[in-house]
């Protein structure tokens, strides 16, 4: 069954307004726009949406308002909080008032991809909890936290574990590198050189030895995808 | 405001006339009570020679007297006023310290009094910085609008080119290799800007409620986990000497702090080469050591690492943006811990006393 994602955009700045729904609505997925704080809450708590992306600056009611309205009813829809600057302070207010992921302007738009399929999917799958991940012959077992290459153990330090244990539950999206330094690391940071390209070129070593194949592959100026197949 | 009134009155009179200065007539004064003795003096002396018994005993007591009160008040005066100047003078040069060593134009000096010629001296020197703070203002201001307006243009570019780069899927390998390479160059100058961003709103003090209380240790131990593939690229061994140590600040900045640290570290030492990182947590100093073996920084060039854009000449090939060590110092000035740059001995020792 194909589901097509319907995502509500509340942003007043009406270039990047376009500019998202556009692309959004590209991909194929069905986009509501709304220019203001007011339209913002009115659609949201009216409509049915997978993934609503919100300006923390809008005129009318402001963005944190209309987050912790909804969450104040009990709404659960996934929230992305767009941002001007990268304060930190804002980033840390916009999570407490309910906000699930946190984008700061301007953004790639791999960037706001990356981060809507990914909050989809937790969305999705909250429901069954697994214990085993898989794709193309590699099994990762979170419970006894082993991993099978085509069969064969593969030993793993326990940050190259979580990476592929971070890739391995978005598989078949496109996971940016902020997006593995904020979740596998748990720290907000701009590092001056691509460390995690590091990390996943060993991490690539260990796991690809038996198999003739690349299981993570380089999304070039976008990040890494492990293939759903 | 109170300094904005103090500025008005101050541009009324701005040429002073030496006749209405306070010092003026403190002088004056000073030159009275010193002809007051002198002349009372000189009579007294000119009747002692008269021998004139009568008249010595009584006028010439009196004018010893007049003379030697006239030089007690002006002694009591003089002292009094050197304590006078001599403080404001202090206060005026402490403040002038205090802004050099700080870098902070906010602190102005101190004025209680009105009348005189060296507060009138420490208003003007007050207006003087004002002016400059909101040059500086001006200057800082025209940076950030600057990253801030270029940012999001970059942003739209970027986003035009790694499109481009997935439509055109039937184009040659070298353009697409081309394009990409292209996006990884706007990703850098979009780096740059930003790191110049978060540099300029640390400096303001706008950044930074998001204090807590957490283990340096275990963000040195993460910071270390994320670069030790990085170092073993090289060959290099990192080793660290790790202790917890309880600290209130921003946990996020502080790892920043020590990757920029660490990244500086790997990047300028040479293959094979050794860093290391102690933590020290005694009584009297809670202290992050790193120590590395590579080509350390010259003398000269010590107190120019922290400049905005600074790049040692010998070291140019060496990608980066000039803005480490800036954001580094930024942070740790925000958090009241300072920073300092040694000789290693050969390489460099970079000492953070939280």
């Amino acid at each position: 069954m194909v589901v097509i994602m319907r995502i509500l955009c509340i942003e007043d700045d009406q270039e990047l307004l376009e500019y998202v729904s556009n692309g959004l609505t590209e991909i194929g997925y069905v986009v509501d726009t709304a220019a203001d704080g007011n339209d913002g809450l009115f659609l949201s708590t009216t409509g049915q949406y997978d993934v609503l992306l919100i300006d923390r600056m809008l005129p009318g009611i402001d963005g944190l308002t209309i987050i912790k309205t909804l969450r104040g009813a009990g709404n659960i829809t996934p929230i992305l909080i767009f941002s001007a600057l990268g304060e930190v302070d804002d980033r840390v207010k916009g999570l407490r008032a309910g906000g699930d992921d946190y984008l700061v302007k301007p953004f790639a738009f791999s960037e706001l991809l990356a981060r809507i399929e990914a909050l989809d999917r937790r969305n999705r799958k909250s429901a069954d909890i697994e214990t085993c991940l898989t794709a193309q012959g590699v099994e990762l077992d979170l419970l006894t936290r082993k991993v099978k290459s085509n069969g064969a153990e593969v030993s793993l330090q326990a940050t190259e574990f979580r990476l592929l244990e971070y890739l391995l539950r978005h598989k078949g999206q496109i996971v940016t590198r902020t997006m593995l330094l904020e979740y596998v690391w748990d720290y907000h940071f701009d590092p001056q050189t691509n460390v995690i390209d590091v990390h996943i070129s060993r991490l690539r070593q260990k796991i690809d030895k038996n198999s003739d194949n690349q299981l993570i592959k380089t999304m070039r100026g976008a990040g890494y995808i492990i293939d759903d197949t | 405001m109170v300094r904005a009134t103090s500025l008005t009155t101050l541009n009324g009179n701005k040429k002073r006339n030496y006749r209405s200065s306070s010092s003026f007539k403190v002088a004056t004064l000073f030159a009275v009570l010193l002809a007051f003795a002198v002349i009372a003096l000189s009579i007294s002396i000119y009747l002692f020679y008269q021998q004139n018994e009568a008249e010595l005993s009584q006028t010439f007591v009196l004018l010893s007297a007049i003379s030697i009160f006239a030089l007690l008040i002006m002694g009591v005066i003089g002292y009094l006023i050197s304590v006078f100047v001599v403080t404001r003078i202090n206060r005026i040069a402490d403040t002038a310290q205090d802004i050099i060593a700080t870098g902070d134009l906010t602190k102005r000096v101190e004025i209680d009094s009105r009348w005189d010629d060296l507060s009138f001296l420490g208003d003007v020197l007050n207006e003087m910085l004002e002016k400059i703070e909101t040059l500086m203002a001006g200057v800082q201001h025209i940076t950030d609008t600057v990253a801030h307006d270029l940012r999001t243009p970059l942003a739209r570019l970027r986003n035009k080119l790694e499109k481009n780069t997935q439509n055109n899927g039937l184009v040659g390998r070298e353009e697409y290799e081309q394009q990409a390479s292209l996006v990884k160059d706007v990703d850098s100058l979009l780096k740059t800007f930003n790191a110049l961003l978060s540099l300029s709103s640390l400096e303001s003090g706008r950044q930074g409620s998001k204090f807590e209380i957490f283990d340096v240790g275990k963000v040195v131990h993460d910071a270390v986990d994320l670069y030790m593939p990085l170092a073993e690229e090289k060959n290099q061994t990192l080793t660290v000497d790790s202790k917890a140590i309880s600290y209130s600040g921003d946990r996020d900045l502080f790892f920043q702090v020590i990757a920029n640290l660490l990244d500086n570290a790997i990047k300028f030492t040479q293959h094979e080469g050794a860093i290391k990182i102690t933590l020290k947590n005694s009584s009297n100093a809670k202290e992050i050591i790193i120590q590395d073996n590579g080509p350390g920084i010259p003398r000269s060039s010590v107190a120019k690492a922290f400049d905005r854009f600074y790049r040692d000449q010998e070291q140019q090939h060496i990608e980066g943006s000039g803005l480490g060590l800036s954001l580094v110092n930024a942070v740790l000035k925000l958090h009241k811990a300072t920073i300092t740059l040694e000789d290693n001995q050969p390489g460099l020792k970079v000492v953070v006393s939280l």
